[in-house]
């Protein structure tokens, strides 16, 4: 029953600053379906400036799911270039595993 | 939704009537209860209180009273027809003195009407000295001035003629001359009825004088009250010597001695009690109500929750293959567990589809996200890659279509999807993967993970071509295809998961049904948040 409750979201935060014009999210805690739509408003934010370069940084991201996956997957698709930067090993082997490797720049 | 019994409009009557009937809950009744054994015990103590004091009163102003009285016409007899038997005896039965001694006392409104002066001496009948005012009302007899010469300080009777009352007073004094009598007599009021003067203490009494000891009508000397006597109700008598008899005093209040707070103070006790314990049962009858209401509502939101649980369950369990088909020289089992995480359907499948007698198909596929639209993703997902497969396509090319028919940004969803190719002849399977976790392979007490690069999910970019790798197995391997609800766990490594059900697959089963069973029990437990889905191949040639 504790899934009825619309409250009860995973814990996350994002944080954006910029390096040199470049746009950069900080995302830390856990990122699945119960707060995707904070941090997809939070990124859209960003990007609403405009920008041909987004990094988004994962260090400090311990867990996230199918749907995290997804919504970078689409970032990706409307901005040029999207840098994840130093995921995790769990976020890192989740992106090798799903595949998007091959279409996001995963650095390092 | 719910089924109309039979009886429904019947039974719903009776049933609605008797929970209508059920007005008071047991807890407002006790609460009502002690509200009113506390505002009792709180009337019946002020009452009691009040009571005391009005006791209290009357007792000290009837005292009060007798101690007036008592001084006050024990004093004007004593003095008067005292002194005056003094003076007699003094002076020899000196008229003049005598009548110099009464002037003040005899007529004109003064205390008797009547007085005389007489002379006792031996046994030779009493003497008339001298006589003041009107006549005795009747005449002086020689008994009473006998009994008059033995009494101290005076002797006093009644005396009555139709219509009339005295009261008789004798004082005797004894001198060189003999002993002489003072006589007077005092008028009693009409009726008795005396009035007292507004303001007077007495005032707020009833008020009953009697002679003597008995409170007879015959004996009453006089009352303020006008109503019937004896006094009733709350009464207080008190007696006071009177010469050679006693005065009996008996008083009861005409209102309350102690104000009209006394009064009042009870039944505002009273009123207010009940008002209070009416508006506490009131609440503790709403609270009741609210929280019955509130745990009703719950429990339908529980039935609510059940029930769409339900058609989630059962939509998907219809969405997937009732029934897989039979290829020989393959055994084949499933599982699928619906997640515990919400109401919403999942998107979680599998699919075997036979291509000829050698060879088969099976996907394995998780759309990401709930609800109906994930299903609906899914089912379309499913139809299409069982008609792709039974075109002939390979499974890298099957998947590579599958992404033409789903869009992230279109659909909202995407997916991860496990595509297979059998040769039973060869001996080989063709893995492509979308995206999703490898499948496990049992090969006597070895299992791996079959390498296969994944790519991109299916919705996510049709850019990226999708690789295939080949895989050989013998009689007797195992190969297990499963989502990620199965082996992800939230704060811990994917491949730690990966890890549990490479032990979790290798433990000994008696069948390919039962390691499944085991796997999903080892993994998830009872009760899983995701959805799993779970298939497993077992080559028997």
């Amino acid at each position: 029953m504790a899934n009825l409750d619309p409250g009860g979201q995973s814990s996350i935060t994002v944080k954006t600053r910029a390096e040199g014009g470049t746009p950069v999210v900080s995302l830390s805690g856990e990122l699945d379906l119960t707060n995707i739509e904070r941090v997809r408003s939070a990124i859209g934010d960003v990007l609403a400036a405009g920008t041909g370069r987004l990094v988004v940084e994962l260090s400090e991201l311990e867990f996230m799911d199918s749907s995290g996956l997804a919504m970078l997957a689409l970032f990706a698709r409307k901005v040029p270039e999207i840098e994840l930067r130093d995921p995790s090993p769990n976020v890192r082997r989740l992106i090798d595993l799903s595949g998007l490797a091959a279409t996001l720049n995963v650095s390092p | 939704m719910a089924v109309t019994p039979p009886l429904g409009a019947g039974s719903a009557g009776p049933s609605g009537r008797a929970r209508g009937l059920k007005v008071v809950r047991a807890v407002t009744v006790a609460v009502a209860v002690v509200g009113l054994v506390i505002t009792g015990v709180l009337a019946v103590v002020t009452f009691r209180g009040h009571q005391r004091t009005e006791r209290t009163l009357l007792d000290l102003q009837t005292t009060l009273i007798a101690d007036a009285g008592e001084a006050e016409d024990q004093l004007y007899v004593e003095d008067h027809l005292g002194g005056a038997a003094s003076v007699a005896a003094a002076s020899g039965g000196d008229v003049s003195m005598f009548r110099q001694a009464m002037t003040t006392t005899v007529g004109g409104g003064n205390g008797f009407v009547t007085g005389s002066l007489w002379r006792l001496s031996g046994s030779s009948p009493p003497q008339l000295v001298t006589e003041v005012g009107a006549a005795p009302l009747v005449p002086v007899t020689a008994a009473l001035l006998r009994e008059a010469e033995v009494s101290r300080p005076f002797f006093v009777t009644e005396l009555v003629t139709p219509g009339v009352r005295h009261l008789a007073f004798a004082a005797s004094a004894s001198g060189k001359d003999g002993t002489f009598i003072a006589y007077g007599e005092e008028p009693l009021p009409a009726n008795r009825r005396i009035t007292e003067p507004a303001g007077s203490p007495v005032a707020q009494l009833n008020l009953a004088v009697y002679l003597g000891r008995s409170q007879t009508s015959s004996a009453l000397l006089e009352t303020d009250s006008s109503a019937s006597l004896p006094l009733r109700g709350t009464t207080d008598t008190t007696r006071i010597a009177f010469g050679t008899t006693v005065l009996t005093i008996t008083t009861s209040p005409r209102g309350p001695l102690s104000g009209i707070t006394g009064v009042i103070l009870p039944w505002a006790v009273t009123g207010g009690g009940l008002l209070v314990t009416f508006l506490a049962a009131l609440l503790t009858e709403r609270l009741i109500r609210r929280r019955e209401d509130a745990e009703q509502l719950t429990s339908e939101v529980s039935k609510l929750y059940m029930e769409q649980r339900s058609v989630a369950d059962t939509l998907q369990h219809a969405l997937l293959p009732q029934r897989l088909p039979d290829i020989p020289g393959v055994e084949i089992a499933v599982r699928y567990i619906a997640g515990t995480s919400g109401v919403d359907i999942g998107g979680d499948w599998y699919d075997v589809v036979p291509l000829d007698d050698h060879r088969f198909v099976f996907i394995v596929g998780d759309v990401s996200g709930r609800g109906v639209r994930a299903a609906a993703v899914m089912a379309s997902l499913q139809f299409a890659g069982r008609a792709y497969a039974q075109e002939g396509y390979s499974p890298a090319m099957i998947l590579e279509r599958l992404s033409r028919s789903v869009d992230i940004e279109r659909d909202g969803h995407f997916a991860t999807v496990l595509c297979g190719l059998a040769d039973l002849t060869t001996k080989t399977i063709v893995l492509a993967s979308a995206g999703h976790l490898p499948p496990l392979i049992l090969s006597g007490s070895d299992a791996r993970f079959a390498a296969a690069k994944p790519g991109p999910p299916v919705g996510i970019s049709r850019k990226v071509p999708i690789a295939q790798a080949e895989v050989t197995v013998v009689a007797g391997d195992v190969l297990i295809a499963y989502t990620d609800g199965l082996v992800e766990r939230r704060g811990e490594m994917l491949d730690v998961g990966l890890e549990r059900l490479q032990t979790a697959a290798t433990r000994d089963s008696s069948s390919l049904d039962d390691m499944l069973g085991s796997i999903v029990t080892e993994l998830s437990g009872d009760t899983p948040t995701d959805d799993i889905a779970l298939i497993g191949l077992k080559w028997l040639t």
